[in-house]
């Protein structure tokens, strides 16, 4: 069970700073993945930790830390997804113009450019479940949706991503 | 691929995103500049968007009840002013079907559209959806338009109608148009065939074919999971689904369904056009005031427009960067003194409908904003327009709405 947040008022300062720590990087990596922009994605965590960090007083700790931080960020994301510039704007990615090292294996962006490809809704629950690591459960809470919603989408997106890798399956544990 | 696989997949092929040293310091910096206005009254924010929404439809109201009260004295091709917009074949009525538009108005930039389909035999389901939209004889993409819509029998309301609203910017080469010149062409659908509702979670599939076998025509239950109809456009097409005549997609697995799935469908088309011209400053145009020209250590700002009508706010920025700085301007953002979230937190709204170059574009940079539903009656004296720069700098600058104790 992980920690949930608390935060007395005297210790908000203290409080963003860990979550910063140990939070920043794997946040920005999924909104750039929801995203398609890394500059959006950039903006995108600021925006959360600043929701974050203004809401501590109201947090009561009934949702793990994680599960709070991603539920944040997704619904920043989601309001980006809705401003009319993104929607006239061709988001589909390549693998080449991933922000890889250079070292990075090219079928590894292949895969990460297929799940970003999927549709926003069979997307958010691939990153969720796989990348973000959120329980079912988890998922439900953060896309305020069923848990049958939740496995019926990761369903589709696993057969979706089947079909785009030309036969690589995810497994489903 | 393994779970922990797809996870070092996904890290390594975004790799090159990594820390913001600086974060902290721009959240903390960014949390002190909000707290230095004072709140004076905590509003649930939905309730701020309710009351504008309200006020909108008033104001809409209004405009349509003089426009309607005025009609006796205009002839069918005369344009009048937006308090009285001007109506002009705004009905129309075939079989099964009748259409009135209720209160068109323009403002000169946007338009709003309000109308109400009757649907003459509510025990049959009706969808409809718009055939083509003109301004001026130029087309809109309906693509970019939510212009569906579906009647079902139980779940609308019991005399048949359906009422739309639709509020919307011109494209770029009609604005400030004089006058302009609307047509519209609303189809409908129907089935012939006997309907029936198909919401079943298990054995989705056997029962569609069922169903279809014994002549139905099945109407989607929507759900946004498991196999059902999706609306066109919701997934990408694959190539095992079905579109319908009436724009759903059948997303079920196992291969396409018959040929004569939906069977035959009436469509019918109503026609209805209308005539507006643009308000005037003081009569339904409110022009606001702005410095010549804004300036910080950043950029220099100049509003090319800002203007307040009874639809929205119109806001359009040429930020000129200085000394070579990287300047990106986005997040742009409307406040006010006392306009707060459910929590009491300062709120900001950001703009409906937003033009301007990507986060990536470097050098001068034309923004053009719009805050629909924003008008300058429910506006205090003074508001902020605010925007982060791509260095994280928040640039905020006054504008004025009318003068103080005015």
């Amino acid at each position: 069970m992980e920690a949930a947040v608390k935060a007395p008022d005297s210790h908000a300062e203290s409080t963003l700073e860990r979550l910063i720590r140990e939070n920043q990087v794997s946040l920005k990596r999924l909104c750039y993945l929801y995203l398609h922009d890394q500059a959006m994605a950039e903006d995108a965590v600021q925006e959360t930790f600043l929701k974050v960090y203004r809401s501590l007083k109201d947090f009561r700790g009934e949702a793990s830390e994680k599960t709070y931080l991603t539920r944040i960020a997704i619904n920043t994301c989601k309001d980006m997804l809705r401003s009319a510039w993104f929607r006239h704007v061709d988001r589909r990615v390549t693998p080449e113009e991933l922000p890889s090292r250079r070292e990075t294996d090219p079928a590894y962006r292949e895969v990460a450019a297929a799940v970003m490809n999927l549709p926003r809704k069979l997307r958010e629950v691939i990153l969720l479940y796989y990348y973000r690591g959120l329980t079912m459960e988890e998922i439900a809470e953060v896309l305020e949706i069923s848990q049958p919603a939740v496995s019926g989408r990761l369903k589709r997106a696993r057969e979706k991503l089947k079909a785009e890798l030309k036969g690589e399956s995810i497994d489903e544990e | 691929m393994k779970n922990k696989e797809l996870k070092n997949c996904l890290d390594d092929a975004v790799s090159g995103i990594g820390e913001n040293p600086w974060l902290l310091s721009r959240v903390l910096s960014r949390a002190e500049s909000m707290e230095d206005t004072p709140v004076k009254k905590k509003f649930a924010f939905g309730t701020v968007q309710v009351v504008l929404t309200i006020i909108l439809l008033m104001s809409v109201g209004i405009a349509s009840f003089s426009g309607l009260n005025r009609t006796d004295s205009q002839t069918d091709n005369n344009p009048v002013s937006l308090s009285a917009p001007a109506i002009s074949g705004m009905e129309a009525e075939t079989e099964h079907a009748r259409l009135k538009l209720e209160s068109p108005v323009y403002d000169g930039t946007s338009i709003y559209l309000n109308w109400c389909l009757e649907n003459k035999n509510p025990e049959v389901p009706m969808w409809c959806w718009a055939e083509k939209f003109s301004v001026n004889g130029i087309e809109f993409d309906f693509i970019d338009y939510n212009l569906e819509e579906e009647w079902l029998p139980g779940e609308y309301t019991e005399d048949g109608t359906i009422w739309h609203e639709w509020l919307t910017q011109l494209p770029e080469e009609l604005i400030g148009a004089e006058t302009i010149h609307v047509e519209m062409k609303i189809n409908t659908s129907r089935p012939v065939r006997p309907w029936k509702m198909l919401d079943t979670e298990d054995a989705f599939r056997e029962e569609l074919e069922s169903l279809i076998a014994e002549g139905y025509y099945v109407i989607p239950a929507y759900r946004e999971d498991e196999e059902t109809y999706w609306p066109e456009g919701y997934f990408e097409p694959e190539e095992d689904l079905n579109v319908c005549p009436n724009g759903w997609t059948i997303a079920v697995s196992g291969g396409p369904l018959p040929d004569d799935t939906m069977g035959d469908i009436i469509v019918e088309t109503l026609d209805v056009s209308f005539d507006a011209v643009k308000p005037e400053p003081g009569n339904g145009l409110t022009l606001l005031q702005t410095q010549d020209a804004y300036e910080d250590e950043y950029c220099t700002a100049v509003f090319e427009k800002a203007e307040g009508t009874s639809l929205a706010l119109y806001l359009t920025v040429r930020m000129k960067p200085k000394d070579n700085h990287d300047l990106s301007p986005r997040y742009w953002a409307l406040e006010w003194k006392g306009l707060t979230d459910q929590k009491g937190i300062d709120a900001s709204l950001t703009p409906s409908k937003k033009e301007y170059p990507s986060p990536d574009h470097e050098g001068e940079t034309v923004c053009e904003l719009c805050w629909e539903g924003i008008t300058p009656e429910i506006l205090p004296d003074t508001i902020y327009l605010t925007t982060r720069l791509k260095n994280y700098e928040l640039v905020r600058f006054p504008i004025q709405v009318r003068s103080s104790g005015t």
